[in-house]
């Protein structure tokens, strides 16, 4: 996966492209990592680049919802498609994330 | 005040931009005058195994790093037969290398192809993972973000980064098996399946998308099955 930080601050705005996988733990590391050091309450997923996600993917958005909860923040994910809209979907996401 | 990122973060390469390693097919080298197989002098990379699958149609991928005769031979024509050291597994993008198989060496519907690709990568997951590299299953979704550097120190260790991974393919007409075999401590299929507490857990996708599952050898053998 790679990914760009399209904006830092109270919200952060994250593009991923390629695929979330078990072997992305050290990129996601860094995101949380960003989150952190900026203090920001809201965290926004483009996955509209996003070819492929498994369920250790799923599993870091779900990090990232519970790092973002702990401080009344949120995260949102856009433009989920293909084997990712189903993955979401299969994981019931919709009602554990805002999805736009 | 907002601290800016890393230029790392920022220009993110992934996790294969760091494994750069130049193979080179030996010329020729097939031991088996029935079956054409693919070998390499050193671990391939995604773009060798793409090349292998591309060029023939009776495809048996041999990592170099492994014992020869480990992986044994067994593939028909059309069949895909990958026997892999976990770091060769590990380091090349393998989701690649399956999807090109199904999309141009199959007349499998794209759905389908998607199903067998999303349950063979988990499958193949917990065998990089759980069975070879014996890594513990977390007890805290937060400490998974640390998995990185548990993988790296696992595959420092020659004994485990040599491990056989096998993935093979059958292809028939109403039916596709898709077998994974580790070489590692394997896993108690039944009851990780009984403590499936989550629709997102791998297992619980497994069992989703394959129409059937079966597990031998204490878990180092998994077979899924896929309906046409």
């Amino acid at each position: 996966m790679i990914y760009t930080l399209k904006s830092a601050g109270p919200k952060i705005e994250v593009d991923m492209k390629g695929r979330l996988t078990f072997a992305d733990y050290s990129s996601f590391r860094e995101i949380t990592q960003i989150v952190t050091d900026n203090n920001s309450r809201c965290c926004l997923f483009d996955l509209t680049e996003l070819e492929f996600i498994d369920s250790a993917g799923l599993g870091m958005l779900l990090i990232a919802r519970d790092k973002l909860q702990s401080v009344n923040g949120n995260v949102i994910l856009k433009g989920a498609q293909g084997q990712v809209k189903k993955m979401l979907d299969l994981g019931r996401f919709d009602s554990l994330f805002n999805i736009e | 005040m907002p601290i800016a990122p890393s230029e790392k973060a920022l220009k993110n390469q992934g996790q294969l931009g760091s494994f750069p390693r130049p193979s080179k097919k030996i010329p020729g080298e097939s031991v088996n005058l029935k079956k054409r197989v693919a070998l390499f002098a050193s671990s391939p990379t995604t773009q060798d195994l793409i090349d292998a699958i591309h060029n023939d149609n009776t495809i048996l991928i041999e990592d170099a790093n492994l014992k020869r005769g480990l992986s044994g031979f067994e593939a028909p024509p059309g069949d895909l037969a990958l026997s892999l050291t976990t770091l060769t597994a590990y380091i090349i993008d393998i989701i690649a290398v399956i999807d090109y198989f199904l999309l141009h060496k199959t007349l499998l519907h794209p759905v389908l192809c998607e199903q067998i690709l999303t349950s063979t990568h988990e499958v193949v997951t917990n065998a990089i993972l759980w069975s070879n590299l014996e890594v513990d299953c977390p007890d805290n979704r937060q400490k998974t973000l640390n998995f990185c550097d548990l993988i790296k120190t696992r595959l420092k260790n020659k004994a485990l980064a040599q491990r056989l991974l096998k993935v093979n393919f059958h292809i028939k007409p109403e039916w596709i098996d898709v077998v994974i075999i580790s070489a590692g401590k394997g896993f108690d299929w039944q009851h990780a399946i009984s403590k499936i507490s989550s629709d997102v857990q791998g297992l619980a996708i497994i069992r989703s998308f394959a129409d059937e599952v079966t597990a031998e050898e204490n878990g180092k053998i998994l077979r899924l099955r896929f309906y046409t």
